[in-house]
């Protein structure tokens, strides 16, 4: 590599681009809530609807990676969806059980969930590569309704008392401890925060949000732009996939509610909610979200409409920034009065300019 | 062969809507606006011809009307909504969803989820080995007469004429005079007339819910990404769309009515190159 | 045409002609660009100094002709492999980095070039003093005025370290006073030893910073010599 710039560089200042500490501070904090939740948690029902909550959060924090790239999927059920449908393939067609395999049941489901979420998002990544963002938007969508038809396709035993009860899969409950399903919902939702917000603060981060802007800008800096956008589905279907075997082995069934549009206009409304260009914040908004929706039983068809309402008001009140701003951690305030984003004719007083 | 034949021309009539519904996608797609709120105002139609027959009105009024009302509806819209985000389509999108989605709960509220139809009974013709329902015709009919008034008000008159100019070049046609805006919102509020016109004359022979429009949404994007924007080719990939999912969905399972548009949308978003849906750069 | 010296160049342009349709953006353009030196390529808008910039860093295929950098023939290798082989490249519409700060913008040159964690922060830093962006390091971009973003383009470029950068009108828009900040920067790059291919309208803008001059019209070299040679486009 030529170093033709080091040799008669003037001296580099000395700039610190360590994280602050209180940035640190902020996502323990999110994290801590949903584990201090389970803590003082007593009841079943409590217990359950935190449990729901971890999975939306956890859920909601792995298409965070996509808005790094750019790339508004209203899609994201597709992933989610797949993983909880894996789960229930794997452990309908194996006949397993809570128990068998030493206990690592719960373990070959959540891999093969992983699988089938990072599978059905590269499909999603590969089909809307070199789409705009708007059309991304529309053919993931459309991916989503037609996962939906195909899943009303696959038939099982029926359940009783269950809504679509002829296209329910159950799927082997676990863990039968409700108090066990709250922590492993927390516990999750920390780890999801974590890796997130480490891979969009790394270096790799760096490079997956510049493949969000100009690709001709991101090809001459040497970055695979594509390839980056491709990676980062690959990575939120993933966890999505993840989190959607938790789903199903909580509530011990899956069905093609898992792709609706409720389920993918959640997690860019919750993202809007908590904060757009953060990691920790759509994660919390989505449990805070996921928690109240379990505990007040609100309609699915309700919900579908408030984050519907949501996107919308966020595109009006700030069209150029709907994916958020692009996930820097904690820029300097501007200095100046007025809405930065706007204040384009400041020049910078330097010294021997 | 008798089957096949049967299944082109049972596709092909009832393709016709589609087609016209295709063709709302394209003229808001052209003006760089994805109408999302398009499955929306089909839905509309179709809700719009239950009440207008409902009320003794006949049947092929139905689909002037609801083509009035969404225009106005459109209008607004356009006005209200679109015309602030035009810089910004993803937002613009957004908003229009959300409106759909929206819509979507109210025609839940207003006609509830039971299943209905509107009631129109028109004789049976059989033309040699092949059998079309007259419900059939009469759709088909309804289409192509709507389409021959938009071509004729594209190509013979200085509206249309002015429409396609600002929809081609916006830069060119507002430096020789026209208001491009006003262009603009009267092509988003024909796409949304066109998709209640499509379906208030699909809802006689199809069935009734509150989320129909979402395959009418899904079949117009399909169509305008194989064949369109121009019509010749939209026209082509509309009804070859409906014959493919209409077999599909009477020989293998209705649920591929969805999953084939679906398919065929992000098929040629993906392989055809097109400034319309292409990231810039890309 | 050798832009003087008597190097073997670093970079040689052998006959590029570009074809796009029925139009020629380039033809037979033919330069040699000595390691170190400072070349302006000045002309009207749509004389072809931007796709000459673009068939040096792969963005452009050439129809006939080569491109040799360094003793390398380099024609038709994709964009990144040109990068990767020690060409930078900035545009003339700068990058939209509202939310992303300065040091992570310009890190992203490093980090593509596949620069270690360290020598990343040493680029940054380096190319922060360059081009005097050292106060707004935690800033966004959303917070820079028109020349500081200027600045911050130039910033990736230097970042990246690079054999040859092509820097395509980066004063283009400016006042007098934002171009001049632009102009120290562009010298204090130049001073580090990076040869420069850098586009502007006018050839007395460049004066300070560019030894020899190219003058394009229509596709072709109609000019050549100092800058105060060539005739303004």
């Amino acid at each position: 590599m030529s170093t033709a710039v080091g040799a008669h560089a003037p001296s580099p200042p000395s700039w610190d681009s360590r994280r602050p500490l209180s940035q640190w501070w902020a996502v323990a904090g999110w994290i801590a809530v949903p584990l201090l939740a389970a803590a003082l948690s007593r009841d079943r029902f409590t217990s359950s609807t935190l449990a729901a909550a971890g999975v939306q959060g956890l859920f909601a924090v792995s298409w965070v990676l996509l808005a790094a790239t750019g790339q508004p999927s209203l899609g994201h059920a597709l992933p989610y969806g797949a993983g909880a449908y894996a789960a229930a393939f794997v452990a309908r067609r194996g006949g397993l059980h809570p128990g068998d395999l030493g206990g690592l049941v719960p373990v070959v489901l959540t891999v093969a969930a992983a699988l089938a979420g990072a599978s059905f998002g590269a499909l999603q990544g590969r089909l809307t590569r070199r789409l705009s963002p708007v059309f991304l938007a529309a053919v993931t969508l459309g991916t989503v309704e037609a996962a939906h038809s195909l899943a009303t396709m696959w038939t099982a035993p029926v359940m009783r008392g269950v809504a679509e009860a002829d296209t329910a899969i159950p799927v082997a409950a676990f863990p039968n401890d409700d108090r066990a399903a709250v922590w492993i919902a927390a516990a999750a939702f920390g780890a999801g925060v974590l890796v997130v917000a480490a891979l969009v603060h790394s270096r790799t981060g760096v490079a997956l949000r510049t493949s969000a802007g100009d690709e001709r800008e991101a090809e001459a800096l040497g970055f695979d732009a594509p390839r980056l956008r491709l990676a980062a589905f690959v990575a939120a279907g993933t966890i999505a996939g993840v989190a959607g075997a938790l789903a199903a082995q909580f509530t011990g069934r899956v069905s093609p509610a898992l792709f609706s549009w409720h389920t993918s206009l959640f997690v860019p409304a919750a993202a809007l909610i908590g904060g757009p260009g953060l990691v920790a914040g759509p994660a919390a908004a989505a449990y805070g979200i996921g928690a109240l929706a379990q505990f007040f039983d609100i309609p699915a068809g309700v919900q579908v409409i408030a984050f519907a309402a949501v996107l919308a008001a966020a595109a009006l009140r700030d069209p150029q920034h709907l994916l958020g701003p692009a996930f820097s951690w904690n820029p300097r305030p501007a200095r100046s009065a007025g809405d930065p984003r706007h204040d384009r004719s400041r020049s910078t007083r330097r010294n021997g300019a | 062969m008798d089957l096949a034949a049967q299944l082109v021309v049972s596709g092909l009539l009832a393709g016709a809507p589609y087609a016209l519904a295709a063709w709302g996608m394209a003229v808001a797609l052209s003006t760089g606006t994805l109408n999302l709120t398009l499955g929306m105002f089909f839905t509309l139609g179709v809700y719009l011809a239950l009440e207008a027959t409902a009320r003794g009105m006949p049947a092929f009024y139905a689909a002037p009307a609801a083509a009035l009302a969404a225009l106005g509806a459109g209008l607004c819209i356009e006005r209200v909504f679109v015309r602030r985000l035009r810089a910004q389509p993803l937002a613009a999108a957004m908003v229009l969803l959300a409106l759909a989605v929206a819509g979507e709960g109210v025609f839940r509220l207003l006609w509830g989820t039971a299943p209905r139809s509107v009631p129109l009974k028109l004789q049976i013709v059989q033309i040699e080995h092949v059998v079309v329902a007259g419900l059939e015709l009469f759709v088909a009919a309804g289409a192509a007469l709507a389409f021959f008034a938009i071509v004729a008000l594209a190509r013979r008159t200085r509206t249309g004429l002015a429409l396609r100019a600002a929809a081609e070049n916006a830069e060119i046609a507002s430096c020789s005079g026209l208001d491009v805006a006003r262009m603009h919102m009267w092509a988003f509020a024909g796409s949304c007339a066109a998709a209640a016109a499509a379906g208030a004359l699909v809802s006689p022979i199809t069935p009734v819910s509150a989320s129909m429009g979402r395959g009418a949404l899904l079949l117009s994007l399909a169509a305008v990404t194989a064949g369109g924007p121009g019509l010749s080719g939209l026209l082509a990939a509309s009804f070859a769309l409906a014959v493919i999912t209409q077999s599909s969905a009477n020989y293998l399972a209705p649920q591929w009515g969805v999953v084939i548009p679906v398919l065929v949308l992000a098929g040629a978003a993906a392989w055809r190159e097109s400034p319309l849906w292409r990231r810039a750069g890309a | 045409m050798n832009a003087g010296g008597g190097d073997a160049p670093l970079l040689r342009l052998d006959g590029i002609s570009v074809r796009a349709g029925n139009a020629w953006p380039l033809r037979e353009i033919t330069v040699e660009v000595p390691p170190g030196e400072a070349l302006g390529v000045f002309g009207p808008r749509g004389s072809g100094k931007t796709a000459l910039l673009d068939v040096i860093s792969g963005f452009l295929r050439p129809e006939r002709g080569r491109v040799v950098l360094d003793g390398e023939d380099i024609t038709g290798w994709s964009v990144r492999r040109v990068a990767r082989a020690g060409v930078a490249r900035s545009f003339q519409t700068p990058p939209f980095l509202d939310g992303t700060m300065i040091h992570e913008a310009i890190s992203a040159a490093a980090i593509g070039r596949g620069l270690c964690a360290r020598a990343t922060r040493e680029a940054v830093g380096r190319a922060l003093a360059i081009t005097g962006l050292e106060a707004r390091v935690y800033d966004t971009g959303a917070t820079l005025g028109p020349a500081e973003q200027r600045l911050l383009t130039l910033a990736r470029v230097a970042a990246a370290a690079p054999k040859l950068a092509l820097l395509d009108e980066p004063l283009a828009g400016l006042a007098p006073e934002a171009a001049g900040l632009v102009v120290s920067a562009l010298r204090r790059l130049d001073e580090t030893g990076v040869t420069l291919i850098v586009t502007a309208h006018d050839p007395a803008s460049l004066r300070a910073v560019c030894a020899y001059a190219v003058l394009m019209r229509g596709g072709r070299i109609v000019g050549t010599g100092r800058p105060a040679e060539i005739r303004r486009a």
